[in-house]
């Protein structure tokens, strides 16, 4: 869209799934993957009868995430009735928030930039249909899993933006520990109205919602497809159609839904079965103190305390728990200052590239932070070369072993007392007359093949550096 | 005055069993088939339990408050194993898959469940005539109707076929059914019995109560089925004081109130004078009577008819025929199944309230209709209040007539809806209400007053209408 | 009470009427909303926002599992449970 007449307004709607042991509003296992219908009870298949009853744990989550998108927290909310007839649902009314939703006024920064959030409310989730040839199949065990939507303003103004958007929020409750936020497995959803206006003008153009997205990736290519169709459309002069539009993967454009679109009117009302959902204050600074440390928050002080670089803090905060990984490894440092850097980049590069191959994650890793950490002080004291740090590296990762406990066994220490390295080094000199003539001659370059029969013949557990230093002193002698 | 205790002393003392109290009560049923009080009668599950009542009482264990004594259970409420029709044609092959919270509290204190009794389809009705399976028959006079919509736990009760049954209130309907048959019901305090497992007509209003032959009896069943329960969000965190402990206490004192609106004349003669009668001899007994004023009373009957259609409306949207209940085949796609299952399996009058609670809520009408309704529900509930700073208890008729006769009103819905005009108030406002019958009218047929109180003041009303009921019944043998 | 509002109601409701209960039916809610509408002349003002009347707040209940017993009465009652799923027709 460079070089446009048009700009592009995006607001999102992301439902995330929350992680607590049982059902938004029955005790049912809140969990994913299980046989079809077998985590049901008669709530969540709407039986006659049978009456929602919120769980504290919903709320505590939803209350946690609100906060974490830096939302006011509404101490009154009110849980409604969304009417509308679909088999997923089977209550055929949807339990959600609507006028007073939980929490109102947040924002999340993303690329810079401050999104607002319009509001975080509760809901609970509709069952999974399966689409067959000729009929449709209906699965209730995630119906009635707690769900938060969050509603962002119309203020995004391009696709890679939203995509932005979409991975600081995950980032954001995944932190929070409320959600995994995996778009592939439906925990994360996101729907998009996008809309195109003149860039002279403010008001808002006609918009068309987006669905059926299932990865950032899909985020943005879906919105770009959108925004570039709109656009052909207003340059031919021709009317966008209000409507919602599901995005084909494979096909890679959106297309208009083919049912009869219905004016929805969902004929919200106060659910009377559920009384007005008070979250007290106290409840709250609850929450807001066992919050833990998000990341915008941590990569300040990575940067500011730590004295990282911008870009390491953001790959070592890109992950809750690979920050948790390089925080208890920091701890262990024995030079702290010097050392920093150094883990910073183990972890960022061999570590992840490890983890990457072998398909880990944090979560599933067996080495621990400490064998890291002490790797990284075996190089600050000068006990292991980079080289041989790497060769050390792989040992660990493959034997799960202490790097003090691998040097020790396998004699790989560094050698760096002087008195044997000047041992080396003299000998070096009485056997290599030749080289030792051109140095002393000037060509001092030839100091480098010297380091290097040292090298060999200490099996290269010398010091390279110490080796140089020590060469140039001795050969100096002799000038 | 009390069936519950006399009959429980006579099962425990060896006299009778509870297998032959069982008995005898399905005789009774079966006798009076032509009543129509009943859908699913469970007469084999009755007698096992019967049974094992009386093996219990053998072996010397403890049997239960109610043990052995043969009740009814409205048919909106779940019984695991049980069908629960709602006296509609969608639900007819319905097995509840749950028990709900006040049957399983009346099966642990002993009682024995002999069937579910008819009542307008989904409760919406106070004739008993919009029931799929036939209208319920008056047992005082079976041209009649019992009134509605627990019209069969009514007529049971007062044909004597069990001592006590569960209904549910609305509008009335416990009140209303209890005046016409002549017996007791009482609509307790929203929220002390747990609503769970009570296909729901209109949630804010509903209430589970006791429908017996006396005071006494509905207070050991209100006593047995209230109580909070988790499984029900509106249910009140409170101990459930003895109500039947304290019945005998003197009403020495009790101030009383009669509403004016009440006693106008949209209220019957016959039923008026049957209701000051009552007044003299309460206060004959030491209560003070005082006129009182409602003037709200009149919006009573609009803010009923739109509240309760639009909670109904959505809590019935769920008989869809994909999960349980009629399925009919439209032969086209899925919505369209929906529809027919709907349209065919629902009876006129629920068809008509779904329809009314729909337009209420639409958009462009919700804040007309729904808002301005839910303020003036907050004015009633503010006006008995007020009220009840002056008085102890209100006493006014149940129903502006005795029993009509079937069919009288199914020609015009506005008279039938205007009929529920004295009971209607108590539900919006959430507030406990007892029907006693105070009289009968020149075709002998019941005159029902009914005590209504602030909220959990149960125990004051049971005390006050077991003090005129005793007075009544003496007065009736002079 | 016009044939598209009762139209649109009886689409919203899924409910169809009989061709004698679509001349009786919206006559009546005619009559019953003709009658309702006496409320117009009650002044609401200063009764809140229209609020529950008698709902203060929920009890929230622990984050503890429990499994349903009896799932097959539950999916018995289908008529068209089969497969481990509920069944309609293809929905789009």
């Amino acid at each position: 869209m460079k070089n446009s007449k048009y700009k592009i307004t995006i607001g999102l709607e992301v439902h995330v799934h929350l992680k607590t042991r049982t059902k938004l509003f029955c005790r049912c296992p809140n969990l994913y993957g299980s046989d079809p219908n077998t985590l049901i009870c008669p709530v969540c298949t709407g039986q006659p009868g049978t009456l929602p009853v919120a769980g504290r744990e919903s709320v505590r989550q939803a209350v946690s995430a609100a906060l974490a998108l830096n939302c006011n927290i509404n101490e009154y909310s009110i849980f409604e009735r969304k009417q509308y007839f679909y088999p997923d649902l089977p209550k055929n009314y949807q339990i959600s928030q609507y006028k007073l939703p939980l929490a109102e006024n947040g924002y999340i920064k993303a690329g810079g930039v401050k999104i607002k959030i319009d509001r975080v409310h509760m809901e609970e989730d509709a069952g999974k249909l399966v689409h067959r040839e000729k009929e449709t199949l209906v699965d209730y065990n995630r119906g009635g899993a707690p769900l938060i939507e969050i509603v962002s303003a119309p203020e995004i103004t391009s696709p890679p933006q939203a995509a932005e958007y979409l991975k600081k929020l995950r980032q954001i409750l995944i932190y929070a520990s409320v959600s995994d936020c995996d778009m592939e497995k439906g925990s994360m959803r996101c729907d998009a109205n996008l809309s195109l206006n003149l860039k002279e003008s403010s008001r808002l153009g006609v918009k068309t919602e987006v669905k059926n997205m299932n990865s950032f990736k899909a985020v943005e290519n879906a919105l770009a497809y959108e925004a570039r169709r709109q656009e052909s459309l207003l340059l031919e002069g021709k009317n966008i159609v209000q409507e919602t539009r599901l995005w084909d993967e494979d096909k890679n454009k959106t297309a208009g839904m083919r049912t009869k679109e219905e004016a929805h009117d969902y004929r919200y009302f106060p659910d009377p079965d559920l009384p007005p959902l008070i979250v007290a204050e106290a409840f709250v600074e609850d929450i807001r103190e066992s919050l833990p440390e998000l990341p915008a928050a941590k990569m300040e002080r990575y940067i500011k305390e730590m004295g990282l670089e911008e870009y390491d803090a953001s790959v070592l905060c890109q992950e809750r728990d690979g920050a948790d990984f390089f925080e208890s490894a920091y701890e262990k440092l024995e030079d702290k200052k010097e050392g920093i850097k150094k883990l910073s980049s183990w972890i960022s590069t061999e570590l992840k590239g490890k983890m990457n191959a072998a398909g880990l994650d944090f979560k599933s890793l067996e080495m621990g932070p400490s064998f890291l950490a002490e790797l990284v002080n075996l190089i600050q004291n000068g006990k292991i070369s980079g080289k041989m740090a790497k060769d050390i590296f792989e040992i660990i990762w493959t034997e799960k072993r202490s790097p003090a406990e691998i040097v020790e066994e396998k004699g790989l220490s560094q050698i760096s007392g002087e008195d044997k390295i000047e041992r080396l080094c003299r000998k070096a000199i009485e056997e290599n007359p030749a080289l030792t003539d051109k140095y002393l001659s000037g060509k001092e370059g030839t100091i480098g093949p010297l380091v290097g029969f040292v090298m060999k013949e200490s099996r290269g557990q010398a010091n390279p550096s110490m080796v140089n230093k020590k060469l140039r002193e001795i050969l100096n002698e002799k000038k | 005055m009390s069936r519950i205790i006399s009959l429980r002393k006579a099962i425990l003392s060896g006299s009778k069993n509870a297998s032959s109290v069982v008995k005898e009560s399905l005789e009774k049923v079966s006798k009076d088939s032509n009543l129509n009080c009943w859908i699913n009668i469970y007469g084999k599950e009755a007698l096992e339990k019967a049974s094992e009542i009386d093996e219990k009482i053998k072996k010397g264990e403890d049997p239960g408050r109610l043990c052995g004594i043969p009740v009814a259970v409205k048919d909106n409420m779940l019984v695991r194993g049980m069908k629960t029709t709602n006296a509609s044609r969608m639900l007819n092959e319905y097995i509840s898959p749950y028990t709900a919270t006040a049957v399983e509290k009346m099966q642990a204190a002993g009682a024995i469940i002999i069937g579910k009794t008819n009542m307008d389809e989904f409760a919406m009705g106070s004739s008993g005539e919009t029931s799929a399976f036939g209208a319920t028959r008056n047992p005082i006079d079976t041209a009649r109707s019992p009134g509605g919509s627990s019209s069969g736990s009514a007529a049971c009760v007062s044909a004597d076929h069990v001592p006590a049954a569960l209904g549910s209130d609305t509008g009335g309907s416990i009140r209303q059914p209890a005046a016409f048959c002549g017996i007791v019901g009482m609509k307790p305090t929203y929220g002390i019995v747990s609503r769970y497992g009570i296909s729901p007509f209109s949630s804010s209003l509903d209430q589970v109560g006791p429908i017996a032959s006396t005071v006494l009896d509905a207070a050991i069943i209100l006593e047995i089925i209230a109580g909070y329960d988790r499984r029900d969000s509106t249910s009140i965190k409170k101990e459930v004081p003895g109500y039947a402990e304290t019945i005998n206490d003197s009403i020495q004192g009790v101030k009383i109130g009669i509403p004016a609106e009440y006693m106008q004349d949209g209220t019957d003669p016959p039923v008026r004078d049957s209701v000051l009668a009552a007044s003299e001899l309460l206060e004959k007994m030491g209560a003070k009577i005082k006129e009182v004023s409602l003037p709200l009373t009149k919006y009573a009957v609009s803010v009923y008819y739109i509240i309760a259609p639009a909670e109904a409306s959505a809590n019935l949207a769920r008989l869809d025929g994909i999960r349980y209940g009629l399925s009919a085949d439209s032969g086209k796609d899925f919505i369209s199944d929906v529809t027919a299952s709907r349209t065919e399996a629902f009876g006129i009058e629920v068809k008509r309230r779904i329809m009314l609670g729909t337009y209420v809520l639409s958009s462009g009408y919700y804040e007309d209709y729904y808002i301005k309704a839910q303020k003036a529900r907050t004015l009633i509930k503010n006006e008995f209040m007020e009220v009840f700073k002056d008085v102890d208890l209100i006493f006014a008729p149940t129903s502006p007539t005795t029993a009509f006769k079937l069919g009288e009103k199914t020609g015009d819905i506005l008279k039938m809806y205007l009929s529920d005009v004295f009971t209607i108030s108590a539900n919006l406002a959430g507030i406990p209400a007892l029907n006693l019958p105070v009289g009968r009218d020149s075709k002998n047929l019941p005159v029902g007053a009914q005590f209504m109180g602030n909220y959990l003041s149960e125990k004051l009303i049971f005390r006050t209408a077991h003090a005129l009921e005793k007075e009544l019944s003496s007065s009736e043998k002079q | 009470m016009d044939k598209n509002t009762i139209e649109k109601i009886m689409n919203l409701a899924r409910i169809e009427l009989a061709d004698d209960e679509k001349k009786e039916i919206p006559s009546q809610m005619k009559k019953i909303i003709d009658y309702i509408d006496n409320l117009n002349s009650l002044d609401t003002s200063g009764a809140g926002q229209g609020e529950a009347v008698f709902l203060k707040e929920m009890i929230l209940q622990p984050d503890k599992e429990e499994i349903f017993p009896d799932i097959e009465t539950l999916t018995s009652n289908s008529p068209s449970f089969s497969e481990g799923f509920f069944k309609v027709k293809k929905v789009l």
